[in-house]
């Protein structure tokens, strides 16, 4: 077949499929409510939630994992589209690394170093670990799904950023278990979590994002 | 026709977009000897049917993704992405590594196509792995240059389920070149 006759056959395919601009943000949204809702359901929300809420370090804790999500989706969805840069996504989500070193930081200035090590171990580690990257799986499996459709020209980087993307929803879903509430615990202990789901996204965007 | 009124890619692309099918033809043909023109410059050393291959890969690469183009935007650095992408996959399918610089889309000479047509047999021997019914819906609206309607009225079957098979055939397609390069 010459490719005139290509042309001829494709120009009279006229169905155009959905691109991910919707889809991402849907699939993002219903497994974060799914998956998160359902640990919380069974684990619960913090007891003293109502009293927490409004300190500045615990809002800390909740909204910077939402950041990480909004910005990994804006990005996600750029990179999903060849020929466009990454816009202002990337500056959202560098606020997000400056910020929390802020916090620990002035954590550090203000605790005796004595107890710098108790803090930064707290009393959750093991089930913040297992289920930030245990949460954002199902939301990682379904972002990818809602990509097929894009077409990321760097798929290694875009899957690390859906991987940010998910962690990011499973940390603020898990944030509201979670009563540890020091920066040192928090900044070091979820962003390890979220990079570890960051990491496995670039190996997996590199074979599965590839078209 | 006077370029001063010559429709843009963006035009056609656009009138594509809204279901003009003749846009949509003019647009890929529009673009096809700047993809070749790359494919050759990259690949000088494999030959052109193999070139001719990888362009014509990387149109069914275009025509699968062709919604990622956001209409408010230029459609070249949309385009270009997407073929760079696509050729350099193509060469790397093949065990070739081959740089494509952007400023290549500036430089390069759109090639006419001058392969002799017996040597494209690739695409054919791709075409006959998918099911009967579209391989000839694929055939009879490419080779032969039917429209949709006259397929659905020699096949009895309904314009839609034309519409649907073609569409199926060609995502098929796609998909088998890229499994069936050794």
């Amino acid at each position: 077949m010459k490719t005139e006759d290509l042309i001829q056959a494709i120009s009279a395919d006229l169905h155009r499929s959905p691109g991910p601009e919707r889809r991402l943000p849907l699939a993002l949204v219903l497994t974060t409510l799914v998956f998160g809702g359902t640990y919380l359901a069974v684990a619960g929300i913090r007891p003293d939630f109502a009293t927490a809420a409004g300190q500045a370090m615990m809002m800390l804790k909740q909204i910077f994992p939402v950041v990480l999500a909004v910005g990994g989706l804006g990005l996600a969805l750029r990179l999903s589209r060849p020929g466009e840069g990454p816009g202002a996504w990337p500056w959202l989500l560098l606020a997000v690394p400056v910020v929390l070193t802020a916090a620990v930081v002035a954590e550090l200035v203000r605790l005796p170093s004595n107890l710098w090590m108790t803090t930064l171990i707290g009393h959750s580690l093991p089930v913040c670990l297992t289920m930030i990257p245990l949460i954002a799986a199902p939301i990682t499996v379904a972002a990818f799904w809602a990509l097929r459709s894009g077409a990321p020209t760097r798929p290694g980087l875009c899957g690390a950023v859906l991987g940010l993307m998910s962690g990011g929803a499973a940390a603020a879903a898990y944030a509201f278990f979670c009563d540890e509430d020091a920066p040192l615990f928090f900044a070091v202990w979820y962003c390890v979590g979220i990079l570890l789901v960051t990491g496995l996204g670039a190996l997996a965007g590199r074979r599965y994002l590839r078209w | 026709m006077d370029p001063a009124n010559a429709p843009t890619l963006e035009d056609l692309l656009r009138a594509a977009n809204r279901g003009d099918r003749r846009a949509y033809a003019a647009f890929l043909k529009s673009i096809t000897p700047l993809m070749r023109g790359i494919a050759r410059a990259r690949g000088s050393g494999l030959g052109t049917d193999i070139c001719e291959d990888i362009v014509q890969e990387t149109l069914l690469a275009i025509h699968q993704k062709r919604h990622t183009w956001r209409e408010d935007l230029p459609v070249r650095p949309w385009l270009y992405a997407i073929v760079r992408y696509k050729v350099i996959d193509a060469f790397r399918a093949r065990g070739h590594r081959v740089h494509v610089p952007i400023e290549d889309f500036a430089d390069v000479i759109p090639a006419e196509d001058g392969t002799d047509p017996t040597l494209m047999a690739d695409v054919d021997r791709v075409i006959s792995q998918l099911d009967p019914r579209s391989a000839r819906i694929v055939r009879a609206i490419g080779i032969e240059g039917a429209s949709v309607a006259q397929v659905a009225e020699d096949h009895s079957m309904t314009e839609t389920a034309v519409r649907v098979a073609l569409h199926r055939g060609l995502k098929r397609l796609a998909a088998l070149r890229e499994s069936m390069i050794e």
